[in-house]
């Protein structure tokens, strides 16, 4: 990275900088969260259940949803949670959020969180979630995305390209966010409604160093890229979130583009939940902001290596405090960071809970696709989804360039039965497009059967 | 200020290279600022043989003509910026005799109190000091106090109380304080925190559990890292500061050579021949504080001499200076056996006459010469003040014998003292 002096605002002083009270502010994060992440476990688990405590005390206090639940977890107080006695502290769900919205809203807070401000997800069923935060919240929020730039050690004066959901093609001077601290390069901005060759163009036009957009995108863009020959020059690296990251992905960016992909693990309630390792490919738990807890089927701690529920609690939210919140993805729990860092790891974060494959044998997993490998081998095919109807039948959802020809449905169902592993009937069924909404995470496989 | 530790963590482990690119970004700022607000620098860039301040290199900066700490004074006007950014926040003013003896006054603005206080903070962080500890001072001109925090730090976190002591108080005294108050921390001078040692030696009497030992203001005796280690178990921290400048460098936290606080001062170490010395070689300590847009001090002789050190082996980047020489100052002592560090401000002689430079001397237990230079004869009032003034900062009817004087020579290579004992010398 270059060095990242932070933007003056008094003229005169160009070094070290002299930023603006809200830079500073990020800036001063920035000392603490350097710091925290060397951490023991031990001493960021004391120190985010002294968090934990303040916040729990405050929820029964003033959130009618939380007033009876400490009694709940047996404990008489919140100071006395430990972690062991807050995992009798209830799960919230997401569908209790929805329904319980005006009672997990605090009845008031502390006037110096600031601002109420609230966000929107429609998540991946498609029913609107609100969910209320605060200055404060979003200023921890800001600090972990600076965070992840400064992890990863970009070069803050080249080029960033980000391509958005319902984003307006544009060219910007700045990284957004990050030329509030410091002097970056620009920023050139671009939809995921797109075509896929325009987008093509746009990044070789653009040359960005950087390049954000989810994994499915990427991993067509990249597809397509290898189809047609016409690859963007110039790219450092790919940053990837918003959904599960494919398998392949990291081969396939490294094989056709010679980059590397930075994934970050975020939801729309929670802000970014961790992100991925410098050094790694796992991710580190943003402990200072959220306490994550992955959990088996009987509520007890995994082990790591062990997959489970992620649950996971906010550390700053006062205005709408989000307890033991199940986001509703499966993760794989890590051992501790070998570059020494004390921040709790998730190998992968491998999917929605309701997102697993059922066979009729009753074997329950989720698929690991792959599918980038097949979409070249046909070509044709520029988008997918599998949808698993019933426990024998899944369909195969296809944007494709033209029909298929028979031969190739019948490689592509056989294909689709060896990595399903199972003889599933598979029907295929060409959409002009796989549409998402604001906020919902695209996901290659998708399942309707009932629990 | 974490904001600000936040980059002084960083650029502390920058190359050389990196850092001094940036200083000079800074200084053709500063330069600029300077020639166009400045009389005093009104000229330089011409005397320099450069067309634009922001051509200045480290090699032309070389012959910006340097700035003699006596022409400070009777150029205080000259050297005041006419104007100046107003976000660099209103004025406040230090005084000092200095090493050299010599009354200045130097202004300064609250960007550049900022940044003083910023390296105090390194300084803290840097050793690892332990906020939750007591903090003590001994430092002239205060008075005895208890203090809720640190100062500085406690601006950021929760800290330990702080006490505070003057040290012109017995010696014997002090000791009882420290015992009294047990510190994790004391910050005093070099030459009080031997003496206070040297007579716990003697007693037996030791204040308990104090961490670390931090020398201001003069040089240390090199033997009292050992002893503070031998007899207090305590680490000693030098540091390097002037009222000028305020902290100028900081002993490395892994060695014994001091880091030169680079992101707020360019510090250069010259030959007689104004050529920068190499690594081992001891000279002239020449400083442009980067910061200072009321009163800049471009290429300021401070009067100290140091040894320029080599790189750094922990891997920072910052300048290293091996030592600051100067010469110990002495304890006074008075004829009832009571040994203090005397302290005298600068403000107290230019109450009285427009001293240019005060130096005592202490003869005898009972008898203390006070040496100046003044351009005319001192008036009898002024000479009774003068008297009384002495006898009231040393604590004892001393006999003065004032003595005008049309110089206080040093020797090359020794730091000014404005009080020197010619008692033999307790050895430890």
């Amino acid at each position: 990275m270059m060095h990242g002096i932070p933007l003056s605002c008094v003229p005169g002083v160009e070094w070290p900088g002299l930023p603006t009270a809200a830079a500073a502010s990020l800036l001063a994060l920035q000392w603490q969260l350097e710091r925290s992440q060397w951490w023991s476990p031990e001493r960021l688990l004391e120190h985010q259940f002294r968090q934990i405590r303040a916040l729990a005390g405050h929820a029964v206090a003033n959130v009618p949803y939380y007033r009876d639940t400490l009694r709940t977890a047996g404990v008489a107080r919140a100071e006395e949670l430990t972690p062991e006695s807050f995992r009798r502290w209830p799960l919230l769900p997401k569908s209790l959020v929805r329904e319980n919205e005006s009672r997990l809203r605090a009845l008031r807070y502390p006037r110096e969180h600031g601002a109420l401000m609230q966000n929107y997800t429609t998540g991946s069923t498609g029913t609107p979630l609100r969910v209320f935060h605060t200055e404060v919240a979003q200023l921890f929020a800001h600090a972990l995305v600076v965070r992840e730039h400064l992890l990863h050690e970009r070069d803050l004066s080249a080029k960033f390209g980000a391509i958005r959901f319902d984003a307006e093609s544009a060219t910007q001077a700045g990284w957004g966010l990050m030329a509030t601290v410091f002097a970056t390069g620009p920023a050139c901005i671009n939809s995921t409604a797109t075509d896929l060759d325009a987008l093509l163009d746009w990044l070789c036009e653009e040359r960005p160093a950087y390049l954000l957009a989810y994994p499915t995108l990427l991993r067509a863009l990249v597809a397509r890229s290898r189809q047609t020959g016409k690859a963007p020059e110039g790219l450092l690296q790919i940053l990837s979130y918003g959904e599960m990251l494919p398998a392949d992905l990291r081969t396939l960016a490294r094989e056709c583009w010679g980059v590397t992909v930075v994934d970050s693990y975020s939801c729309h309630e929670l802000a970014n939940v961790a992100a991925q390792c410098p050094q790694h490919d796992h991710y580190l738990v943003h402990a200072e902001n959220v306490y994550v807890e992955v959990l088996r089927d009987d509520g007890e701690p995994c082990a790591p290596g062990e997959t489970g529920r992620v649950v996971a609690t906010p550390l700053h939210n006062f205005a709408m405090p989000l307890m033991r919140y199940e986001i509703g993805d499966y993760a794989e729990a890590g051992e501790r960071c070998p570059g020494g860092r004390g921040l709790p790891v998730l190998n992968r974060v491998v999917g929605r809970v309701r997102n697993m494959l059922r066979d009729p044998e009753g074997r329950m997993r989720w698929p690991r696709l792959g599918l980038a490998q097949w979409s070249w081998d046909l070509a044709a095919i520029r988008q997918f989804r599998l949808v698993q109807h019933s426990v024998h039948e899944i369909e195969a959802l296809l944007v494709l360039e033209r029909e298929l020809t028979e031969s190739e449905q019948e490689k592509l169902s056989a294909m689709l039965r060896e990595r399903l592993g199972y003889p599933f009937e598979i029907r295929i069924t060409r959409v002009p497009a796989i549409e998402r909404r604001r906020g919902e995470k695209y996901e290659e496989f998708v399942s309707l059967l009932d629990g | 200020m974490l904001a600000m530790q936040w980059q002084l963590e960083r650029s502390q482990w920058w190359t050389p290279e990196s850092i001094l690119e940036h200083q000079f970004r800074q200084i053709r700022l500063l330069a600029a600022h300077a020639v166009a607000s400045v009389t005093w620098y009104r000229n330089a860039l011409r005397d320099t043989g450069i067309g634009s301040a922001s051509d200045l290199t480290p090699g032309t900066f070389r012959r910006w003509p340097i700035l003699r700490k006596r022409e400070v004074r009777p150029n205080e006007d000259a050297l005041r910026a006419a104007s100046y950014p107003k976000e660099h926040g209103g004025t406040m003013e230090t005084w000092t005799t200095g090493s050299t003896g010599e009354p200045t006054r130097v202004v300064h603005t609250q960007a550049v109190e900022f940044f003083t206080h910023a390296l105090i903070m390194r300084e803290n962080l840097w050793h690892e000091r332990d906020f939750s500890r007591r903090f003590a001072a001994i430092r002239s001109m205060k008075r005895k106090a208890s203090l809720p925090g640190w100062g500085v730090p406690n601006a950021m976190f929760a800290t330990g109380p702080g006490c505070v002591l003057d040290s012109a108080t017995d010696v014997d005294a002090q000791l009882d304080w420290l015992v009294a108050e047990r510190p994790g921390y004391l910050v005093s001078q070099a030459n009080n925190l031997r003496a206070l040692i040297l007579r716990s030696r003697e007693t037996g009497q030791a204040p308990p559990g104090i961490d670390q030992l931090i020398t201001i203001s003069d040089t240390p005796a090199s033997d009292l890292a050992e002893l503070a280690r031998e007899t207090w178990h305590a680490r000693l921290v030098a540091t390097y500061s002037s009222e000028e400048f305020g902290s100028i460098a900081v002993q490395c936290p892994g060695h014994g050579h001091y880091l030169v606080h680079a992101e707020n001062l360019y510090l250069e170490v010259l030959r007689d021949d104004g050529e920068p010395c190499a690594p081992g070689e001891t000279g002239r300590v020449v400083i442009t504080a980067l910061h200072n847009f009321v009163m800049p001090l471009i290429r300021y002789e401070i009067g100290d001499y140091a040894q320029l050190g080599g790189a750094c082996p922990t891997g920072r980047g910052l300048p290293v200076l091996a030592r600051v020489v100067g010469r110990e100052r002495n304890m006074a002592r008075d004829p009832d056996g009571r040994r203090f560090w005397p302290s005298f401000p600068a403000k107290m002689w230019i109450a009285i006459a427009p001293f240019r430079r005060v130096q005592l001397v202490q003869h005898t237990p009972s008898v203390i010469e006070a040496r100046f230079v003044i351009e005319r004869e001192l008036t009898a009032p002024e000479s009774a003040r003068l008297v009384e003034a002495l006898r009231g900062r040393l604590g004892y009817p001393f006999e003065i014998r004032l003595a005008r004087v049309p110089a206080i020579e040093r020797a090359p290579g020794d730091k000014y003292e404005e009080f020197i004992s010619l008692l033999p010398q307790d050895r430890a």
